[in-house]
């Protein structure tokens, strides 16, 4: 715990000394911008493809972050009702880039939502994965260094949403043919 | 509460119709396409997603809690806007460019089932004139 501390306050430090970096992290840790590019790239994926094949494997990655996001809520929800954990800035003197969420900071959420996105996407699309992952990890250490969160609540949500989407990656094959139906009824209204 | 919903859903829906023709230029999806020009739907494209972005995050401030949209509602927000955006690019962008379908090249042979059947016409072509040769 008392490195979890010493690594929040040092880079919490840093705030207020580059006004540029500042307002890059505001606009990294806020609660629209990755969460938004991240499904972005994913409606890219959802039609990117040079064939059908390619195209569905990409649509089957799409529904794995999906449900892996699903899993990951649900698992933050049940963690959040037993227990709370106060905010990094109840605690400590931090120089904050963000509102103050009242809400339980161990694990973090959108470490959860982030890394359940990007690990899903990337289990079947290395690159892309790969870049919604460094995204996940640009919003959830924008987040210690905003003051908001502990390291250890974005590594503990990082885990758990990873966790989800690998889960996810696993279960939705044996759900078969119901994945199947479903996307041959989405592309007989043309979404997929 | 309610113009910051409609604020996102706007940039969710332009952004969304972004990505689509950003993917669809490189996939060759051209029933989807906006112009004849796959360089040209990359920039429309690219236009879209930044155009909207700066809008959004410009026109108010995006890091208070009040008024904010919680995870499920922006999820839900966007998915509503990304179907949208779908449908807006499968049955209105091709009524908006004739003049591409007219000049359509010789196209390859097309799929059956779903956007896979758009490769090489546009829904319109196919629904009312039973045409199979694209625009």
């Amino acid at each position: 715990m008392a490195a979890d501390t010493a690594i929040l306050l040092w880079l919490n430090s840093f705030v207020g000394h580059l006004p540029w970096l500042d307002r890059a992290v505001s606009l990294a840790v806020s609660d629209y911008f990755v969460p938004t590019t991240l499904a972005l790239l994913m409606v890219g994926l959802w039609y990117s493809g040079r064939s059908e094949a390619q195209r569905e494997r990409g649509q089957r990655a799409v529904a794995d972050a999906a449900v892996g996001l699903g899993f990951a809520n649900l698992a933050v929800t049940v963690l959040n009702h037993f227990y709370y954990r106060p905010r990094p800035f109840v605690e400590h003197e931090l120089r904050l880039l963000f509102y103050q969420p009242p809400d339980s900071s161990f694990p973090s959420n959108p470490a959860a939502v982030g890394f359940a996105l990007a690990t899903g996407i990337a289990l079947s699309h290395r690159r892309l994965g790969g870049v919604m992952l460094a995204l996940a990890f640009l919003w959830t250490a924008g987040r210690v260094y905003a003051g908001v969160n502990f390291p250890s609540d974005v590594v503990a949500g990082g885990a758990i949403g990873a966790l989800c989407s690998v889960l996810a990656h696993g279960f939705l094959p044996l759900l078969e043919p119901g994945p199947t139906i479903v996307l041959n009824a989405w592309r007989r209204i043309y979404l997929a | 509460m309610l113009l910051l919903f409609f604020e996102y859903l706007a940039f969710a829906f332009l952004a969304s119709m972004g990505a689509i023709q950003l993917a669809v230029s490189l996939s060759g999806l051209r029933g989807l396409w906006l112009t004849p020009w796959p360089g040209a739907n990359r920039a429309v494209g690219a236009l879209l997603i930044g155009g909207s972005a700066w809008w959004f995050f410009a026109s108010g401030d995006r890091a208070t809690p009040f008024p904010l949209l919680e995870g499920s509602q922006q999820g839900g927000t966007f998915l509503f806007a990304a179907i949208v955006a779908t449908w807006a690019t499968v049955f209105l962008i091709p009524l908006v460019s004739r003049a591409w379908r007219r000049r359509a090249p010789a196209a390859p042979p097309t799929g059956s089932r779903g956007l896979e059947s758009l490769r090489a016409r546009s829904y319109w072509p196919r629904s009312y004139r039973g045409d199979d040769r694209g625009g």
